[in-house]
């Protein structure tokens, strides 16, 4: 070994330990809970066929689904639109829309019940002009909400900056061969944003999957993934399940990050 | 490929922050003939020829027309212009032969014959074998072809060119002017070539529209341009120009280093310019006006003398044969001809 490479090893090797110590031991351990406790590897077929948690699987993977096209449909407008137009007030707008980064998702969920609960902004609206009370704050709709609340300013950032960066001469090149703003749109404006787009929407989508404390605060009326594992290990002590769950909810993330990486070509990583 | 006549009236710019780019000029373009806007950076060439392609608009009261049909409430995806940018524009997510295609596509043209259209273009600039490439394996130089090729492959009424060679090195820059040149002869389609460079407009236009703080200063070929220049900015900004300063007192020009008899009013204070070439170098003896040789830059092909013009004016250049040689503090005649003087 030389006396470089010998160093290079003494840089990494407090990384590896860390690494080691709380990321692949753990992992191992999760794994071999989901196949050697329990029913072993019977428990990922008894979790595929139970409907339950099929259903849970299911909805889960709509609302992130749903919430990813939502965010990105939203905030490549609103980027567009921000990072072509300068009017006074503009930095507070962008302030504003980055605003919700600064929130845990318990806070998110919180603000969703105001705005949709039982006491809700919505509700009292609803019911002053139509006597019916609308309440979506513990539905999908509601986790919905709350996840466009954390995912919308994350990927907006993303697309604003992919967005300046592009060269205007290209779209005027556009218009000067006949096209207009929609053909501009589709076939030179979306396709340059694409790997920002990619890129943060696998990242919007992995949040999503994973989120926590939002699904905490409002999933009454309905079961996501992360809720799942969390009342079948604390309040069933269905270790095996718990595990195979958590396996699978880590294997969808890992990968929707690994398409967001290679779109990016650079290290993304999923928050809230 | 025949070029329509264009008429700009009274096209003046002002943005939304008050700022006025352009105050309004008016200039016609003959069909088929090819205009350069010539000025230094910031002098409203560019939103000029951004005003003939309708990606501006012109103040009110402005017009642009085309063939003598008003143009300028259209955009111009409905204008039929070719355009040519100093960033090539080119797209990316496409390959060479799409981007040639592109303005076919949105025609509704159907993909083989577009495909087969676009390749007879991308054969006339030479980029026959190119068509499969992508964006990023192509040189500038290629990449600015391609980008001509798909400006001209829609047949367009008429092409505009904002500084594309500007991003080029010098011995391409020359090469593709050349070929440009060739380009719009053969075709005879109309064009508007936007450059800060002289050497483009003299080559590139049938007349040279020179620009100055958003006004245009003079409009004419490149000889008027050159030798009848209409103000000192369009002297001093297009080629090299002598400037030597006196009186003139009964038709002759009397300054601190002679007289030259000339052709003209008394004036008490008179400012005479001449181009470096129209200066010749004689014996010091009996010469209308004398000099010392500040330095001498042997260029081959030529030298150019630089001539002591006193405390405070600029040195002098004449430009002369490359035999002689000369040394600083050495002193020298200088004749011009009367009909090279030129009073602004």
């Amino acid at each position: 070994m030389t006396q470089q490479s010998r160093f290079a090893v003494i840089l990494v090797l407090p990384l590896a330990i860390f690494v080691a110590a709380f990321f692949l031991l753990p992992m191992a351990q999760l794994a071999m809970r989901s196949l050697f406790s329990g029913d072993g590897t019977l428990t990922y077929a008894a979790i595929l066929a139970t409907p339950r948690y099929l259903a849970t699987l299911g909805a889960t993977l709509g609302v992130a689904a749903l919430t990813t096209i939502l965010t990105l449909v939203l905030a490549t407008v609103v980027a567009l639109f921000l990072a072509r137009t300068r009017f006074p007030g503009r930095g507070f707008v962008i302030a504003l829309l980055t605003f919700p980064l600064a929130f845990p998702g318990v806070v998110v969920g919180f603000l969703v019940i105001l705005l949709a609960g039982r006491q809700g902004l919505v509700g009292t609206v609803s019911q002053a002009v139509t006597g019916e009370k609308i309440v979506f704050a513990y539905s999908a709709a509601g986790l919905l909400v709350g996840y466009l609340y954390f995912s919308i300013p994350r990927v907006l950032l993303t697309v604003m900056a992919a967005a300046e960066k592009l060269d205007p001469a290209l779209e005027e090149a556009a218009r000067s061969l006949g096209a207009g703003p929609w053909r501009v749109l589709a076939h030179i404006v979306l396709p340059a944003l694409g790997p920002a787009l990619t890129a943060s929407g696998a990242l919007c989508f992995a949040t999503a999957m994973g989120a926590f404390g939002t699904a905490f605060t409002l999933a009454t009326n309905i079961d996501v993934l992360p809720m799942l594992i969390y009342t079948e290990f604390t309040l069933n002590a269905n270790v095996a399940v718990a595990s195979a769950l958590s396996i699978l909810l880590g294997a969808i993330t890992w990968l929707a990050l690994t398409i967001a990486r290679s779109a990016s070509g650079s290290g993304v990583a999923a928050a809230g | 490929m025949t070029g329509i006549a264009i008429t700009v009236e009274a096209c003046g710019k002002t943005f939304a922050d008050g700022t006025r780019a352009l105050s309004p000029i008016s200039f016609e373009i003959g069909a088929g003939e090819s205009i350069a806007i010539l000025g230094p950076s910031g002098c409203g060439k560019t939103t000029a020829l951004r005003i003939i392609a309708g990606l501006e608009g012109p103040d009110p009261g402005g017009r642009v027309l085309f063939d003598g049909a008003d143009v300028t409430p259209l955009p111009i995806e409905r204008r039929n212009v070719g355009m040519v940018f100093q960033s090539y524009a080119l797209f990316p997510n496409m390959s060479v032969i799409e981007n040639v295609a592109y303005g076919l596509r949105v025609r509704g043209v159907p993909r083989q014959p577009r495909l087969g259209q676009a390749q007879e273009v991308l054969a006339m600039m030479r980029l026959a074998e190119f068509g499969g490439r992508r964006i990023d394996q192509l040189s500038g130089g290629q990449r600015q072809r391609v980008a001509l090729a798909r400006a001209l492959a829609v047949k367009p009424r008429v092409l505009l060119l904002d500084e594309p060679l500007t991003a080029l090195d010098a011995a391409l820059r020359e090469d593709l002017r050349a070929e440009i040149d060739g380009l719009l002869r053969t075709l005879r389609i109309s064009s508007v070539y936007v450059t800060h460079d002289q050497a483009e407009a003299m080559v590139l236009g049938d007349r040279i529209i020179v620009m100055e703080r958003g006004a245009i200063a003079q409009i004419g070929t490149p000889r008027d341009i050159y030798f009848r220049p209409a103000s000192r900015f369009v002297a001093s900004f297009v080629g090299t120009m002598n400037r030597l300063e006196g009186a003139i007192r009964g038709g002759v020009f009397e300054t601190r280093a002679g007289r030259l008899p000339v052709d003209r009013a008394d004036a008490a204070e008179a400012v005479a310019f001449f181009r470096p070439e129209a200066a010749r170098l004689t014996p010091a003896d009996g010469a209308p006006l004398r000099f010392r040789v500040a330095r001498c830059h042997f260029l081959g092909a030529a030298q150019r003398v630089y001539l002591d013009a006193g405390e405070g004016a600029p040195a002098l250049i004449a430009d002369t044969d490359n035999r002689r040689t000369w040394q600083p503090g050495q002193e020298t005649g200088l004749a011009v001809s009367a009909s090279d003087l030129l009073f602004l």
